[in-house]
């Protein structure tokens, strides 16, 4: 990153998913009817908190050149560890519960990954399954319900100085996210232990531990992001959210972060996010069916990246091939 | 040129790579006597049939996704093309007879070289080029369905369908020989035939497979084309079973098969494939199934099992491969 960019420098820092983005909300604003309106805005924002959380942890990882399969899983742990101990305990006790299970699991991936070395694709996706088999055998495949209460349902569907609570913990979240990634030493370190790892080891940096808390890091996200949805459907289900680990990835590349890692910033996440929202958004305004939904959505993903890696074409494998580079066994001859 | 190509070769015959490789034979027959021995019926010939009538089509989506990550990649649209495939196979039977059904690999192909141009033309990450297929897949799967309903194939062809799913030779299913014979034809492919010997240096490394003028592109075109003829195929299984297209259905599988891929054998770092491997871990993954659903235990405990024994045979590999880095640096 250059030191003091001019004012084109300024204009190239720019995400292009941002110019996506603008011109995506131009167009939407004249053609979609009911868009521009201040209450579909909130409405937007509101759905999108969910996705927006989540993909802030999902950022982490992916700057760390890891990626994380496991968090649909976690979430539907979550609220199932939520909806039980509430049973017994008060509301914020209950959360807290379902915050700290979401926080194991970011610890057993970032174990894994870190001090196990195994791949971070192997560790989430095994993971995915374990979390998910233990969550369903643990309710025998079916959702139970909460019981009814006002505080329970206060993250989820409340409002605070007239704001929908959903979206001032977004908010909060990226605040949180900006401050941790561009502000501190732990965040400028998980950019260069995800964009070169022996640099980063060679320089001091304890990479494992870094990994390691990367992963605990991105899980306090996604478990904010599943203690609002257990809130909103006030229940605990096994099957919650199975797409959130690919909705969420898709978001960090829609919105330009690179999945070799060691790029992309709080802002690109916000951007993809809400590309896929107002998406989202205007198909059910427009009424198309569900269908449509997907098919449009699976387009405009594949369109997003084309648009932002054309000029370097063969980037993507070149990264493959560092990344064999880097994977490499050591001491190999 | 040659070094690369005996790398590769050497690469699959290291003692780590038999390890996994023996990983998924040894769980297949501990699985086996396990539960024969647990469970009264559970050896029977009868059972092992029945294991072998339902493990085609997971059989069969690993073995795409084992080529796919043979060149570093993988395929989560795999479930999405295979319902897709169901259903444009049933509507074109229902046109011009039993013979519609070859639409199914069709599409599973013309999908499945969409993904292939996705990612090694426009140099697009798996994972992206991939989802965008599973959602269009899936969404188009709803769209021609009338919203996602059963589109049930009906008269003659139906028949013919269930005879072939009925049908055995020397007590073995049909479906089954289908699924032993495409092993074996892809096996052939892959260890015998120029194009399927490439996929082991670009899977090895790309870069050097392009620098030496190995037509990379069509080589990922290839490998992501059968990986989605094979989904397609595994929906051929799946119509013989059923009768009907299922637009909804093959939610999930795509991991499934992804993990039947890896516990046999396969390295997400590329250049590594076995097609017996994956064959005797999908086979796993079905015993596993049957044994729990034959016992009562909960069938979701069948997960907690899959994800142990991708944790395991995970660490197992890096542990061998630690070992022998430390031999090799003495």
């Amino acid at each position: 990153m250059a030191d003091s960019p001019g004012y084109i420098g300024r204009l190239r820092m720019v995400p292009k998913s941002l110019w996506v983005l603008v011109v995506q909300f131009a167009v939407f604003s004249l053609l979609v009817p009911n868009f521009f309106a201040v209450s579909n805005f909130e409405n937007i924002l509101r759905v999108s908190s969910i996705l927006m959380l989540a993909s802030l942890g999902q950022a982490i990882v992916i700057i760390l050149a890891g990626v994380e399969f496991s968090v649909g899983s976690a979430v539907a742990l979550c609220s199932i560890v939520a909806v039980f101990a509430v049973q017994s305990v008060s509301v914020p006790m209950a959360f807290a519960a379902g915050f700290v299970i979401v926080l194991v699991i970011g610890a057993i991936n970032g174990t894994l990954i870190a001090y196990a070395k195994l791949p971070p694709f192997l560790a989430t996706l095994a993971m995915l399954m374990l979390v998910h088999g233990v969550a369903s055998l643990a309710v025998g495949g079916l959702p139970i319900e909460a019981p009814v209460s006002e505080s329970f349902y206060w993250m989820g569907r409340g409002k605070a100085f007239g704001i929908p609570v959903p979206i001032l913990l977004a908010a909060f979240g990226l605040v949180v996210h900006y401050i941790l990634l561009s502000k501190t030493t732990f965040g400028r370190q998980i950019y260069l232990v995800g964009s070169n790892e022996r640099a980063a080891h060679l320089s001091g940096i304890a990479v494992n531990r870094i990994k390691f808390l990367g992963y605990v890091a991105a899980a306090g996200f996604v478990a904010v992001s599943g203690l609002i949805l257990t809130s909103r459907v006030a229940s605990g289900q096994p099957n919650l959210i199975p797409n959130l680990p690919f909705e969420t990835i898709s978001a960090c590349a829609v919105g330009g972060l690179s999945l070799a890692g060691g790029r992309g910033s709080t802002l690109q996440v916000l951007v993809g996010v809400l590309i896929i929202a107002m998406l989202n958004n205007s198909i059910v305004l427009l009424n198309l069916p569900t269908a449509f939904q997907l098919a449009v959505l699976g387009f405009v993903i594949i369109a997003a990246v084309v648009f932002q890696t054309t000029p370097d074409r063969f980037s993507f494998l070149s990264m493959r091939a560092a990344f064999a580079q880097k994977t490499k066994p050591q001491g190999d001859a | 040129m040659m070094t690369n190509v005996s790398t590769t070769t050497a690469q699959q015959w290291s003692p780590t790579g038999i390890l996994s490789g023996a990983a998924a034979l040894i769980c297949l027959i501990a699985a086996s006597i396990g539960f024969s021995m647990a469970l009264p019926n559970f050896g029977s010939p009868g059972n092992a049939a029945n294991i072998l009538l339902q493990f085609g089509p997971l059989a069969l989506l690993a073995l795409g996704q084992m080529c796919v990550i043979l060149v570093r990649g993988f395929d989560i649209s795999v479930g999405a093309v295979l319902a897709l495939s169901s259903v444009t196979a049933a509507l074109a039977i229902e046109q011009f007879g039993i013979f519609g059904l070859i639409a199914a690999p069709l599409t599973g192909l013309a999908l499945g070289i969409l993904n292939g141009i996705l990612v090694g033309l426009l140099s697009i990450p798996p994972i992206i080029a991939t989802l965008g297929m599973l959602l269009f897949a899936r969404g188009l799967a709803l769209l021609i369905s009338n919203n996602g309903q059963v589109v049930l194939v009906t008269g003659a062809p139906q028949m013919q369908l269930l005879d072939f799913s009925f049908g055995q030779f020397l007590s073995i299913p049909y479906s089954a020989l289908l699924t032993f014979g495409v092993f074996l034809a892809v096996a052939i492919f892959l260890k015998r035939m120029r194009a399927g010997r490439r996929l082991f240096l670009i899977g090895g490394d790309p870069e050097a497979a392009r620098l030496v003028g190995t037509p990379v592109t069509r080589g990922f075109v290839l490998a992501y084309g059968l990986c989605g003829a094979l989904a397609g195929l595994a929906a051929v299984l799946i119509l013989t079973k059923t009768g009907a297209g299922l637009p909804t259905d093959g939610v999930g599988m795509e991991l499934n098969a992804i993990a039947a891929a890896v516990i046999g054998g396969s390295l997400l770092t590329g250049g590594v494939a076995s097609p017996l491997r994956v064959l005797f871990a999908a086979l796993f993954i079905q015993v596993v199934q049957s044994g729990l659903s034959f016992s009562a235990v909960s069938p979701y405990a069948g997960e907690v099992v899959m994800g142990l024994v991708i944790l395991i045979a995970g660490l197992l590999d890096q542990i061998t491969r630690r070992k022998l880095q430390t031999i090799t640096m003495h």
